[in-house]
Parts: C-alpha cells; structure tokens; sequence
C-alpha cells in the first residue's frame, strides 16, 4: 500500500479492515505522521524489509499472517509496536505482550489516548524520531 | 429409618391363628366326645357286670335257702331237721321255718338269728308276703323277695322245696335309703350304686345305695337285675373316671398341644410376615433412595445441559461482542476525523450531534464489553498500570456530556497498581457512565486516583447526580438488575466482579438527592509482587 502524509515519524499500520486502516491513516497523516499501510501480515513485512518505521500500528487478529506472527517475524532491532485488539484476552495476546509489544491497545480506543501512546513510543524508542 | 417393633399381630397373622384355632377345638372337643363315650361304654359294662354278680349273691342265697328248705322236707320232723341243717350253714343269718295255719296266719317252726323265735306268731308283713308266696302256681322251688315294710324284705322259698304248709323264710334288713357317706372299699367301689325295686327309679322304692344321692353326678348308667322273681333297678354312677385320668385329660392335652402349635405357627407365620414387611420396606427405601439418585442425576444432567446452553449462548455473545468492536472503533475513528475536519465550522449544532454520536459508540461500546465479561469471566491478567492515566483513557473513550464538569483529586505522583489494564478500563467506564447517567441534568463530577498510607490505591468516583434509595442500594451489583430506561444491567455486576477478582472491594456510599460516592479500594503493590488475583 501506498505511503502517505508529511515529512514526520513513519508510522505503518496494518490492519486486514478497510475501514480502520483508511481511518488510521487519515488520523496519522492529520496529527503530521507520513503513514504506510499493509492489509496482512505479508504485506508489512514486505514494507518493513523495503522502509523504516519508527512506529507500527498492528491488529492482532489478521487472515494470512497474523499481528503476532508477523511481530515475532520482524527482525532485529524491530521498530516500537503498538498492538490493537477487539478481544479482551487470548492466547495471542499473551504471546503479543512476551513478545515486546510497546503497548496493547483494545479497540474501540479513544483516538488522543492512541495519538499520546504513538508519541511517547517514539520518543523512549532508540534512535532520533523526528516529532510532528 | 424403619419404623419400631410392635407387639400386636399382623391381621393375616390374626387370620391364621383364628383359622388354626377351629381345628384345634375341634380336635379338643372330639377327644372330649371320644373319652366320654368311652367312660359311658365302660360303666355300661361295669353296671352289667355288677348286675350279674348282685344276681349272683342273690343266687347263691337262695341256693342257701333251697337247701334248707329241702333238709327240712328230708325229716319227719321239719322243724328238727330244718334246725339241724341251719346250724351246720353258719352263713345262714335269719333265717326261719314258719309253718300256715291254713286261715292265712304263720307261725314260726324253727328259727336261726335273734329277729325270729320259734313258737311265735309271723306278723303281719311277712304273713301277708308268705301268703301271696304259698300262692305262687310253681311246682318247683322259688325264691322271691317281698318287702317287709320299709327297713327290711324277706325272701321266701316254698313250693316243692318244703314239706306242705311249710315256707323257709330270711328276712334281710335294707336302710330303704342312701348311705350317709359312701362305701369306698370291696368290689365295684369305684361305682356309686343305688337299689330300687322295680324297673324305675322311685324314690319310696330304693332299696339300698353306697353313697348320698347327690354324689350321683355326671353319666350313670341302669340295668335291671332279677332277684328271684323281683326286677330291682340297678343305677351307677361313677365314682372318679372309669377311663383313668391320662385318659380324661385328654381333650385338655390336645387343646394345649393344639394351641401351642397354633402360637408356634402364628409366631412363625407373624416372623415370616415382619421378615417380608421389613424387605419389603427395605426395597421401597433402596427403590426411594434410587429415584433421588435418579431426580439428582436428572437435574445434574438440566443443570449440565443448561450450563451448555448458557456456554452456548457466551460463545455467541463473545463472537458477536467482539466483531462488534471492530465496526465501533472505526466509526469511532471516524467521528474523530469528521470532528477534525469541522472544527473549523464551529457550527454548535453539528458539535452537538458528533458529541451524542460518540456517547453513543462509547455505550455500545460499554454494553458490548460488559457482556463479554460477563459471558467469558476470566482471571485477570496481571501488570503494573497507570491507574490515573487508566482514568484518563476511560474519560477519553467515554467522553462527559458539556453539562457535567469534571474535576480531580489525583496526587501529583503517578499512582500505579497491580491489574488487568482492560477490566479495570472496564471498571471505570462502568463507573464514568453511571455517573453521567445520574446527572441527566448535568451536575459535577470528582475522580480520585490516591494512594493510601498502606500502600493500597483509593479510586474514588464522585457525582452530584439522583442518589439511590436503599431498596436500589441492596440490589445494583445484581446481574439484568438496572433502573435505566436503556441498557442489560450488567454494568456494577461485572464492576463488581472484576474488582472482587482484583482481590479488592468497592464501597457505595448515597442518598436519594444527594449524589452517589463509589469507591473503589485495590491492593497496591507491596516489595514489587502483584497479590494473586481472587478466584
């Protein structure tokens, strides 16, 4: 998927919905993110082995490859990963948070809550991320 | 339990022992029957038997007589040689030659015994007796018996036996009555006997009796005796059983042998009849305690199959609540940008419709997640949280209506706690929207996120709103318990549930009026380890 937005942090986010990947790209590029997005698993680490990330959205639940595959995939030093859920607790979750997740967040979150989280991620991660 | 022994018979057992005990009469009184025939049959024989030999004492006196009266027929002399074969029978008592007249009066010619005297006249009695003797038509010697007034009879030989006009005579005394005691020695002393003269028993006829009349008791039996040419009545009656004693008591042995049988049988009968009764009630207690068995089986099994049912309909609701929450985060996102992107507008009215959109989402939001919980319960799973930032994300999700104010009583440190980051979110939502609720006309909203000197966390949530009476008090952390217009009411029950298997407590404190208080006590985390979570 096509990247997008500013000259600021790049964030992707993956998420097999439609409707919450254009959201999130639309909320990213609006508080001045540049935003990549992937539908799958694959996908994102496809543009994770092309680009830099300094942050990645990920749905946990994905057809294909899921969210916490795909994290225990990324390799070494994976950018910060913020984890988004519809379920409260599972098997995957649990694995998701041994896997160093940066943060869980369940959905329906409350958009400055995600916007605060994505920018504290990138200020503690290694390395200088650029501020919006 | 079974029910105590009881002395009282079984009615079968009545039955049967009445059944038995008609026999046993029966046999009893046959007995009886049988031994009294018997006793009647022997003093039948003994009554003949003494009638013979009555008879033959008479006999032989006669015999006596004949023979006298034939020595005095021998001589010239009658008188002379009658006294002279007297004397040489010394059996001979009483005896007399009396000589007739021929005008109807006796004199005595010889005599044996102090009654009589030779030379004397015969009285009247015995002259009128050897006068009807003189005309017995017999042409060889006969012996009769004539009663000589009431104390004493004669017995007189004439006829061929006796010289012409001469009769030999005895005269035997008899008592004409009953003895005063009875005689119980000699032959047939075990008979009482009484004498009558002839062939019925009158009472100026008895002769002689061994015994008072009334001891004549029970059978008697009769028997004509012919002493001469006289019929005498012969009546006996028993003096003690003839048949014996064993004998006698016979039917009062087969009535106790019978009756002890009875009772042996109907004890037997009466055990076998309990023994019956007691399995019998033994199979109804076995069979009462199968059927609850059973009932409980049964209902473990509606129980089993409810639970399904209900495990069932959790899996349901957990699928649906969570694909829920897929669509509602994206309007959610959604709203967020479209606020964005009319921000500029200011247009109050279209702020208005995006703020009741959002509450609207966070309320499906909360009634999904509240189900959820409330379908799938879970252990928490446990991590140190922010609870003032958790607070700050709730009021982010559940955003407070223009006409509630908000204010905080946090400690400026962070105050961070053991917990499950999602149930507690829940928790305060839950809260948050209680609160709004309450204040439908707005009102003030206090939330306090505070340590306590032990260590342990103080969340307090603080309205202005209606209150509740104690009625609503005693039942808000019921299950589908709710006094709103909308909503399942399972919000302060899965609260309630989630902050119990937190291993902490949740305080109520209101008034109708006057605002409600919750608060929310957690453990803190003492030497950095989380406290096991409450099952």
């Amino acid at each position: 998927m096509s990247a997008a937005g500013g000259a600021g942090p790049a964030v992707l986010v993956v998420d097999d919905e439609a409707g919450m990947r254009d959201t999130l790209t639309d909320i990213f590029i609006d508080a001045g993110y540049r935003v990549s997005s992937a539908g799958d698993g694959f996908e994102a680490l496809d543009q994770l082995r092309e680009g830099h990330f300094d942050v990645v959205i990920m749905d946990v639940r994905m057809p294909g490859k899921d969210g916490v595959s795909t994290l225990e995939e990324m390799g070494p030093p994976p950018p910060p990963v913020i984890m988004i859920t519809a379920y409260a607790v599972d098997e995957q979750l649990r694995r998701a948070v041994a896997s160093q997740a940066y943060a869980v967040v369940h959905k329906p979150f409350g958009v400055p809550h995600l916007l605060r989280l994505v920018e504290t991620a990138i200020n503690e991660a290694p390395g200088d991320g650029t501020k919006p | 339990m079974f029910r105590s022994r009881r002395l009282a018979t079984t009615p079968v057992t009545t039955a049967v022992l009445a059944v038995l005990f008609v026999p046993v009469l029966g046999a009893a009184w046959g007995t009886h029957k049988l031994v009294s025939d018997q006793e009647q049959k022997l003093l039948r024989q003994r009554t003949e038997e003494l009638g013979l030999y009555v008879a033959g004492l008479s006999h032989t006196v006669t015999a006596g007589l004949d023979q006298l009266a034939e020595a005095a027929s021998a001589g010239p002399d009658p008188a002379k040689s009658f006294a002279g074969a007297a004397k040489l029978s010394p059996s001979v008592r009483e005896v007399a030659l009396i000589h007739s007249d021929g005008a109807g009066a006796f004199t005595v010619a010889a005599a044996v015994g102090p009654d009589l005297t030779a030379g004397e006249q015969v009285g009247p009695d015995l002259a009128t007796a050897a006068a009807q003797a003189q005309k017995a038509p017999t042409s060889f010697a006969i012996s009769r018996i004539y009663a000589l007034g009431a104390h004493k009879v004669a017995d007189i030989v004439s006829a061929g036996g006796t010289p012409p006009g001469y009769l030999v005579v005895q005269e035997n005394p008899v008592s004409g009555q009953a003895a005063t005691s009875a005689n119980t020695t000699g032959p047939y002393s075990e008979l009482l006997v009484a004498l009558y003269e002839g062939r019925r028993a009158v009472a100026n006829q008895l002769t002689d009796a061994n015994a008072p009349l009334a001891a004549f008791r029970g059978e008697s039996a009769t028997d004509v005796v012919k002493i001469g040419s006289t019929d005498f009545l012969l009546v006996t009656a028993a003096r003690s059983s003839l048949v014996g004693s064993v004998e006698l008591n016979a039917q009062w042995v087969v009535l106790g042998v019978g009756l002890l049988l009875t009772l042996m049988l109907g004890v037997l009968f009466e055990l076998a009849q309990r023994r019956r009764a007691f399995a019998l009630e033994l199979v109804d207690q076995r069979t009462a305690e199968l059927n609850r068995s059973l009932e409980t089986l049964q209902r473990t099994q509606d129980q089993l199959v409810h639970s399904e049912r209900l495990a069932a309909i959790g899996e349901l609701a957990s699928a649906v609540g969570h694909e829920l929450r897929n669509p509602l985060a994206v309007i959610s996102n959604a709203l967020y940008l479209v606020r964005r992107a009319t921000s500029e507008s200011l247009d109050p009215r279209v702020v208005q419709h995006l703020d009741t959109a959002d509450r609207e989402v966070s309320a499906a939001t909360l009634i999904v997640s509240d189900l959820l919980e409330y379908s799938r319960s879970r252990e928490p799973m446990m991590s140190e949280v922010d609870l003032t930032d958790l607070m700050e994300e709730a009021l982010s999700v559940a955003p407070h209506p223009t006409a509630i104010s908000v204010d905080w009583e946090a400690s400026y440190e962070p105050v961070t706690g053991p917990a499950d980051r999602d149930q507690l979110r829940q928790v305060f939502l839950n809260l948050l929207t209680n609160a709004y609720d309450a204040m439908p006309e707005g009102g003030s909203l206090v939330l306090g996120v505070n340590r306590e000197s032990d260590g342990n966390v103080r969340i307090e949530v603080r309205d202005t709103g209606t209150g509740m009476g104690d009625e609503t008090r005693s039942r808000i952390f019921e299950p589908f318990f709710t006094t709103k217009a909308r909503g399942v009411g399972l919000g302060l029950a899965v609260t309630n549930r989630i902050v119990m298997a937190h291993s902490g407590r949740i305080e109520v404190e209101t008034r109708p009026g006057a605002g409600t208080t919750f608060t929310v006590h957690l453990p803190g985390t003492h030497n950095g380890v989380a406290p096991e979570p409450a099952t």
